[in-house]
């Protein structure tokens, strides 16, 4: 059985290149996919915890996170496409009106 | 009643509200006119409606609004004095069952210092309370007709009602900060109504130096207070760290403010002693005593009802009030009690020669009421607090009386106050000319009128308890009072107009009215406290534990034959003069003549305001344009700027960092995860 | 088939009532919203709603009620924040009322959302638990995400909202992992329960400073900071603020922090009071560092929304003081202070809105120039909000400032305090130009622009003055008031 460490640690890894990819990337759906992994990262510790301890608790919570997750998606891919339709890039950098 | 005495200052602020509320009606109805008139001319924009000299129907609608909830207010009083009267009258010596105390939420709190919102109805605080209402009432009245002619006769009822409000929560208040604000209350009013024609040259001055005069005093109440606060100990020895009357002056708690004491140049000063001398400050400011007179005669400048109302009968009484509530601080130092005395009977005589030298109508009823307080202070003084309230009340009618006497006869010959100008106006002022001899026969002690009883009260107090300095003293001043009145009743009422360009008439029937009012009530406030019934004694004993006074008949008919005799030299004196055209606009008395440099001494005061312009105002003139033209400018707003540039720098610059890049963001943002983690790392 | 019964869940309806009601009223609205287009009758509903939940938090009011294994909470602290909330939630609504209309943006949809915002920060105040911690803060961000982007076809509140809702996310992540690592050192999600496990590490003599549990608290920490805007998290607030509707900054301005303030205080309070020199410390150092900087750039500022939004973060450090403070003192500041700026903020937001035309781009502070002399009543109003933002007696800012202060003293965080007095002196700068250039500075030659003081505007702005002079005149009935708390949040 693998342990739970590696689990952890692995999380720990995706954790930061979803981090990583939120600084560096200018595309803003691939700036979305690296929010999703840093969630679904969290998911995995979670998951993994719970089976080290043997009980549902942190299951349960990637239910909720999954589902907050979508949501989120949903709502920035609608804006995004009112973006794209003003500015024709998906490039964070061009959306820089608001500033000082 | 008691569930409904906060109805009493909060009707009086309903006022208040109503008329700010019509006033800003009217004005926006003026300016809408103003701009329909001027539609076409934006070059003269001048938006006020009321600029005509005919009568403004404001007043009579602000007024009688404003009359209205003072008038119910007095009714209000008198259930509450009707259902105290109701209560137990106390048995025993020192036994007090004729009050009550409520307290409506706790306005502030500073650590264990507790300021409750409430009042305290006691025998004192209904006494001020009908004062205040009743003769408040009948100035309002009187008012309406004064300021019929007024450009702002809204406004001037908002301040007369919010001086109301602000009085009654200086007499109600159930601790010393209440008292505060009300103290504070009156002055800002009173500040307010002295400049309330501020177009005028006089009236702004006047007003300042009232404010000012009176700051330097409530600073004197301001330590009183914090020295309460700090000492005052309760019986078992811990702190009491109260400011509510009946804790502070509770027997037990009061006598733990002799256990401190000092040394000071010499002498031994007891913590009681400090809080009595500080208490006095403040009674010199509000009560127009020496040092801090001189801002009530220029307080004159305001509107006639205003000196009748604040400058006479009720705000000027405070601080006799205060010292009347707060006297068992005072009985623990005697001492401070002499400087109490010593400082009324000196304001007493002082203040009432100043009045020989003054051709004014109003500034010599001004140094009369200087004079009359001093001879309260003095009263309370020597421990004759039945006697001060005595004299405080049937003063406080008289003298309304008689101030609205004379703001009758400005108001009818023409706003001129000058009294050389005056004369023969009983023929046409009867109404106003025979109150007004009311209120003279009230002030100079005419026998069995009001100030007979209450004057004689109290010097006799004085020939009672071995004052006999004092008692004699005081006489002196009751016969110059007597003297300078029948000076003023043969100037102003007696031989011919001396200006014929004026054209004199007698007021109208809202002024003349409350003048009859106060004259009956002048003629019977005598019985408030006559001797062999004594009401107010009874009243006010289980308060100031005071004995009756014996009613001497040597001493009264000394000083009322000495007072008329004085009264008829003053009247036919002037008469005299004013027979072989003694008496001109623009000369100096007929005194003058006589007694030279004295008499200038007196025209000028004694000097007072020409002393502290030279030690006071003109030092603190040049220290305020050093540190307003050097100090303030070079350093200060140097050290503002600087700041204030190095601040405006850094704000700009740390603008950059919010540069509008979401990665940027997110880069502070793991900066911060950054500092945290590595903050628990290598803690 | 016997052995297969349903059980029905237990609901506890006192713990739940109050968000629940609101949710559910909130979708009512929804469906009502498509049958009418009369926004008078969307308000009047949405009123109504919000009257009836705070009656429901009346209705109990005083009892200590925990439900859904202990998950939610329905204490006093929970109440009497969540009135605020409500509150704040019913100035927004009045002052949007008009506006929204006026800029074109009449979509009915803006009231459910805001009362589903709402609801997530009544559940968020309520929350004793990880799980629903973080499920409240989703529910109000994202209805959040939605009011910024509500004025899409202007391009900067599309630009607004989806940086919000990327920086957002990117917070969620770090809540989320925080939540995960809390989980699994501790193997609870529970606030009591982790408190009480720690307890047993400390009598079984295990250190408490595990790295791993410490960078989960941290996380949540941080997360939640980023929603109050606390330095340096705060980037979002200028961009978000200035681009968003002007009601929804407002309503964000000062309801999300209540909310989440209000979940960092149970989270410090209850789980966490063992590591409590820690979190002072650490978040003492963030609390200086939010008010120095929202203080110091708010100065640079000629934009208003913006100036406020830099002053809302200058004003989220003062709050963080009453939380770190973490004592009954502290607690019962915290929640004045969140009363004084609820209607101080809206107040003066309401009187940006009353001034803001149709299709304007920036609101510059050289707009207010002469709007003393075009609407007295409305500059004397702004005159009371400044005040009070600033601290000046005797409006409602000073009191709760006071109480702030004084709390972070006796809490010996000293130092926090004295760096307040300081930097609300260097505030008084740019609250009180805003006053001198409406009273003091003639508008420009150019043709008067209008105002829009409309009835419902008014009326919030009117309860708001109302509302800042009493406190700030009594403030002790409040503080008394929000002393009376009976803390399941601090033992």
């Amino acid at each position: 059985m693998i342990s739970t460490n590696a689990y952890v640690l692995l999380s720990a890894i995706l954790f930061t290149i979803g981090v990583v990819g939120v600084l560096v990337r200018r595309n803003v759906i691939i700036m979305f996919m690296s929010v999703e992994l840093m969630l679904n990262s969290a998911n995995l510790a979670l998951i993994a915890f719970s089976r080290a301890r043997a009980e549902s608790d942190g299951q349960i919570m990637t239910f909720f996170v999954i589902a907050v997750a979508a949501a989120e998606v949903a709502v920035g891919l609608a804006l995004l496409v009112s973006i794209f339709r003003a500015k024709k890039t998906t490039n964070i950098d061009d959306v820089n009106t608001l500033k000082g | 009643m008691a569930e409904l005495i906060w109805l009493v200052p909060l009707l009086p602020l309903l006022g208040v509200v109503i008329n700010t509320l019509l006033g800003l009606n009217d004005l926006r109805r003026s300016r809408a006119n103003a701009h329909h008139d001027h539609g076409h001319d934006h070059g003269h924009g001048h938006a006020d409606a009321h600029h005509g000299h005919g009568d403004n129907p404001t007043s009579k609608r602000s007024g009688l609004i404003a009359s209205l909830m003072v008038g119910l207010g007095f009714v209000l009083t008198l259930v509450t004095l009707v259902e105290l009267l109701g209560m137990p009258a106390p048995t025993t010596l020192g036994e007090n069952n004729r009050w009550f105390d409520v307290t409506y939420w706790n306005w502030m709190a500073f650590g264990d210092l507790k300021i409750p919102f409430g009042f305290l109805i006691d025998q004192l605080s209904v006494t001020m309370m009908l004062l205040v209402t009743g003769v408040g009432t009948l100035i309002h009245l009187y008012a309406i007709g004064y300021m019929s002619h007024d450009e702002r006769p809204t406004r001037f009822f908002v301040y007369l009602n919010l001086f109301i409000v602000a009085m009654l929560m200086l007499v109600m208040g159930n601790n010393f900060v209440m008292l505060f604000l009300g103290w504070e209350g009156v002055g800002l009013c009173s500040f307010l109504l002295i400049g309330f024609w501020f177009e005028q040259r006089d009236p702004p001055w006047a007003s300042v130096k009232a404010f000012v005069t009176n700051r330097v005093g409530d600073f004197g109440l301001l330590m009183a207070m914090f020295a309460i606060y700090a000492l005052a100990r309760k019986p078992d020895g811990t702190f009491l760290h109260s400011l509510i009357f009946r804790e502070v002056l509770d027997q037990g708690t009061v006598f733990s403010l002799q256990q401190y004491s000092t040394f000071f140049m010499g002498t031994q000063y007891t913590a009681a002693g400090a809080i009595a001398f500080m208490l006095l400050l403040g009674v010199t400011g509000k009560s127009a005593q020496i040092p801090l007179f001189v801002w009530l005669p220029d307080a004159m400048a305001g509107p006639t009802p205003v000196s009748a109302l604040i400058h006479a009968a009720t705000m000027v009484t405070a601080g006799v009030y205060l010292m009347i509530r707060t006297h068992p601080i005072f009985e623990l130092a005697p001492s401070v009690q002499s400087t109490v005395t010593f400082i009324g009977v000196a304001t007493a005589l002082v203040a009432a020669s100043i009045a020989l030298g003054q051709y004014d109508i109003k500034k010599v009823l001004a140094f009369s009421t200087v004079s009359q307080l001093g001879f309260m202070v003095a009263a309370v003084g020597m421990g004759a607090y039945v006697a001060a309230m005595f004299h405080l009340l049937t003063h406080g009618i008289f003298k309304a009386l008689l101030f609205l006497g004379s703001g009758s006869v400005i108001h009818g010959f023409g706003n001129e106050q000058d009294m050389r100008k005056m004369g023969g106006l009983r023929k046409k002022m009867p109404t106003t000319f025979w109150t007004y001899i009311v209120g003279t026969m009230g002030l100079i002690g005419f026998p069995l009128i009001s100030g007979f009883w209450s004057k004689d009260e109290i010097i006799g107090h004085a020939f009672d308890h071995d004052h006999r300095t004092v008692g004699i003293l005081l006489i002196v001043g009751a016969v110059l009072t007597s003297f300078y009145m029948g000076r003023q009743i043969s100037m102003v009422f007696f031989g011919e107009q001396r200006d014929q360009h004026i054209h004199a008439h007698e007021s109208s029937r809202w002024m003349t009215a409350p003048l009859i009012g106060l004259a009956l009530l002048t003629l019977a406030s005598g019985l408030i406290n006559v001797p062999g019934w004594h009401p107010l004694t009874t009243w006010l004993e289980p308060i100031v534990e005071e004995e009756a006074a014996k009613f001497h008949l040597n001493i009264a008919a000394i000083v009322t034959i000495l007072g008329l005799l004085a009264f008829a030299a003053g009247f036919y004196l002037y008469n005299w003069a004013a027979k072989h055209k003694r008496i001109k606009p623009n000369q100096r008395d007929l005194l003058h003549h006589w007694g030279g440099d004295f008499y200038a001494i007196l025209e000028e005061k004694w000097g007072f305001d020409a002393l502290y312009n030279a030690v006071l105002v003109k030092p603190y003139k040049a220290l305020a344009s050093f540190f307003g033209k050097f100090f303030d400018v070079k350093i200060i707003d140097g050290i503002v700027n600087g700041t204030a540039e190095l601040v405006g720098l850094s704000g700009r610059g740390l603008r950059t960092f919010q540069s509008g890049y979401v990665r940027s963001y997110a880069l502070m943002f793991v900066i911060g995860v950054v500092i945290v983690l590595g903050f628990f790392a290598l803690r | 088939m016997n052995d297969l019964t349903f059980v029905t869940p237990e609901i506890n309806w006192t713990v739940l009532g109050m968000p629940a009601f609101l949710m559910i009223w909130a979708m009512l609205v929804l469906i009502v919203d498509m049958f009418t287009s009369d926004r008078r009758v969307l308000i009047t509903l949405s009123l109504i709603g919000l009257g009836v939940t705070a009656a429901l938090g009346a209705l109990d009011y005083g009892s200590t009620v925990s439900g859904f294994s202990d998950m939610l909470v329905f204490d006093k602290f929970g109440v009497l924040v969540n009135w605020i909330l409500l509150a704040g939630t019913a100035l927004t609504l009045l002052i949007a009322f008009d506006y929204m209309p006026r800029q074109n943006l009449n979509q009915g949809e803006f009231y459910p959302l805001v009362l589903f915002a709402t609801s997530g920060m009544l559940f968020l105040v309520q929350a004793t638990d990880l799980v629903t911690i973080f499920i409240g803060v989703e529910t109000l961000s994202i209805a959040l995400y939605v009011l910024t982007g509500f004025a899409v076809p202007q391009f900067k509140s599309g630009e607004a909202a989806i940086k919000y809702l990327l920086l957002g996310g990117f917070a969620a992540g770090f809540l989320v992992y925080g939540i995960a690592l809390i989980y699994g050192m501790t193997g609870k999600t529970n606030l009591a329960q982790i408190a009480t496990e720690l307890s047993t590490w400390q009598s079984t003599g295990k250190a408490l400073d595990d790295p791993i549990l410490l960078a989960g608290v941290g996380f949540v920490l941080i997360a939640l900071g980023f929603k109050v805007s606390m330095f340096p998290f705060h980037a979002w607030t200028p961009d978000v603020y200035e681009g968003a509707p002007t009601p929804v900054t407002a309503y964000m301005s000062v309801a999300t922090k209540g909310a989440a303030f209000a979940a960092m205080l149970r989270f410090l309070n209850v789980a966490f009071p063992a590591l409590k020199p820690e979190w002072q410390l650490l978040f003492g150092l963030f609390a200086a560092a939010t008010m120095v900087y929202g203080n110091i750039v708010a100065v640079a500022q000629s934009n208003l929304k913006r100036m406020l939004a830099y002053s809302s973060i200058a004003h989220a450090g003062y709050m963080l003081l009453g939380v770190l403070a973490a004592s009954e003192k502290g607690i019962s500041a915290f929640t004045v202070y969140l009363l004084a700026y609820t209607l101080t903020n809206l107040g003066a937001f309401a009187v940006l809105i009353a001034l803001e035309n149709r299709g304007m781009p920036v609101f510059e502070l050289k707009d207010l120039r002469g709007l003393g002399k075009r609407s007295p009543l409305l500059a004397l109003a702004m005159t009371v909000f400044m005040f009070s933002l600033a601290g000046v007696p005797p409006t409602a800012g000073f009191a709760s400032k006071f109480g702030i202060f004084r709390a972070a003293w006796d809490a010996n965080l000293d130092y926090l305090a004295i760096i307040g007095v300081i930097t609300s002196v260097v505030s008084a700068f740019f609250y009180l130009r805003v006053i001198v250039t409406m009273w003091m500075r003639d508008a420009e030659a150019t043709e008067p622009q209008p105002t829009y003081a409309t009835a419902s505007l008014s009326l919030g702005v009117l309860v708001a003055v109302i509302g800042i002079v009493a406190v700030g005149i009594a403030p002790n009935i409040f503080t008394d008031l929000a002393k009376a708390l009976v803390l399941t949040v601090a033992q």
